[in-house]
């Protein structure tokens, strides 16, 4: 499972318990919590997340998380920027998972497929 | 044969590779086709449609099915079986109705395959050649093809008999049918030099009623559709082969080079080589 962080509110707090749950159960570098990530403009519409993890294979990872005791409040489902799922965190911060997913040659042959 | 797993729930996946073969199969289950490179011809009942790696084959169980392989290189073929009690949890989890599966005559056609088809394809197929032995997971991708083909079934039938201007529903999903047939004719044979009223006799319609329906349904004449098909299978070649760019031009039907780099800059803004000295091959 690789996990990397694309964007983090501003606010997002992270507590003790939460940093725990990132380093160890996700294994993300809580360091980069620090850094203001611009929220991006192609998840503004579809879901109010205070975190968004990035995968390379979201239903891969989804399976993981769900063995490490992780419930999602949103399964796997398709969005505009790919495939994502949605989870809590200990401390209540809602985390989007994403796998990005380029449908430009889909768009750029205009319906035609 | 290359590869092939029957999971506990009976659903089963395959993956064989051949340049020269025949195989026949009686379908005992819902089963996924798709070819993952090249091409192979299948006969299904009374029909017959050449399978490319942008489009997918679903076949109920009871019918029969051959497919023909016969190429220069290796053409590797996907087909996954999805067991009766898999299907019935999927479409109970999902809310889709049971006919949806055949939805009156439609079942068995080839519709494309879309980008989260090809990109769950590609995870799943990883995780076979490593060997991935949960099951549960592979699981998950099935359903996930399932949900993927239903999405495009949808678009592809329900949505574009919607917008056929007929007052009865009966009628719209006759021509709607009909319409498909000749699609599939198109998809078939594009690369061959077929004539409208090939495609408008497939549809069982007269010329100028098969051309004005196609266009409602599918927002373009059938010469335009024809025209976009081949563009977009020369792209695949392009990025997926190493054939010249000469033999591409032949391969999808073009006569002549330079009306079809003329079409393909004015279509995706580039030129067929830059097209392929810029980009990674499409995963299968």
């Amino acid at each position: 499972m690789s996990l990397s962080l694309k964007y983090t509110r501003p606010d997002a707090a992270l507590q003790p318990s939460a940093r725990d749950f990132f380093e160890h159960t996700l294994g993300i570098d809580t360091e980069t919590f620090n850094q203001v990530l611009p929220r991006p403009d192609d998840l503004i519409c579809d879901v109010d997340a205070d975190v968004v993890l990035l995968t390379t294979d979201c239903l891969e990872t989804c399976f993981e998380l769900r063995n490490k005791g992780i419930s999602f409040s949103q399964s796997p489902s398709y969005m505009q920027a790919g495939l994502s799922a949605v989870f809590v965190d200990p401390t209540g911060n809602t985390c989007l998972l994403i796998e990005e997913r380029d449908y430009s040659e889909e768009k750029e042959l205009n319906g035609f497929v | 044969m290359k590869f092939q797993k029957t999971l506990r729930n009976q659903n089963l996946i395959r993956i064989e590779t051949a340049h020269e073969a025949v195989q026949q199969q009686d379908h005992v289950a819902y089963t996924l086709n798709v070819v993952l490179n090249g091409t192979a011809l299948y006969r299904f009942g009374k029909r017959k449609a050449q399978l490319y790696p942008d489009s997918c084959l679903m076949l109920s169980p009871g019918i029969k099915s051959e497919v023909t392989i016969s190429a220069d290189f290796d053409v590797e073929i996907l087909t996954i079986s999805f067991s009766t009690s898999f299907i019935n949890s999927f479409l109970k989890q999902t809310g889709i109705a049971a006919e949806q599966m055949t939805k009156g005559g439609f079942g068995e056609s080839l519709y494309p395959i879309s980008d989260d088809m090809r990109i769950t394809i590609g995870h799943l197929r990883r995780h076979l050649e490593r060997g991935t032995d949960n099951e549960e997971l592979i699981n998950e991708y099935l359903y996930h093809c399932l949900q993927n083909y239903f999405t495009v079934f949808s678009r592809e039938v329900v949505l574009r008999m919607e917008k056929l201007r007929f007052s009865k529903a009966t009628t719209r999903e006759e021509v709607m049918k009909r319409l498909n047939d000749a699609r599939e004719y198109i998809s078939s044979n594009y690369n061959k030099n077929i004539s409208l009223q090939d495609a408008a006799d497939i549809a069982c319609l007269s010329v100028n009623h098969f051309m004005r329906t196609f266009k409602e349904a599918y927002g373009f004449s059938p010469h335009q559709y024809l025209i976009r098909l081949r563009l977009k299978r020369a792209r695949y070649l392009l990025r997926n082969t190493p054939y010249a760019l000469h033999e591409i031009v032949g391969m999808v039907g073009f006569e002549c080079p330079s009306s079809f780099i003329r079409l393909f800059r004015n279509n995706f803004t580039m030129t067929p080589l830059k097209y392929r000295a810029a980009g990674t091959p499409m995963p299968a």
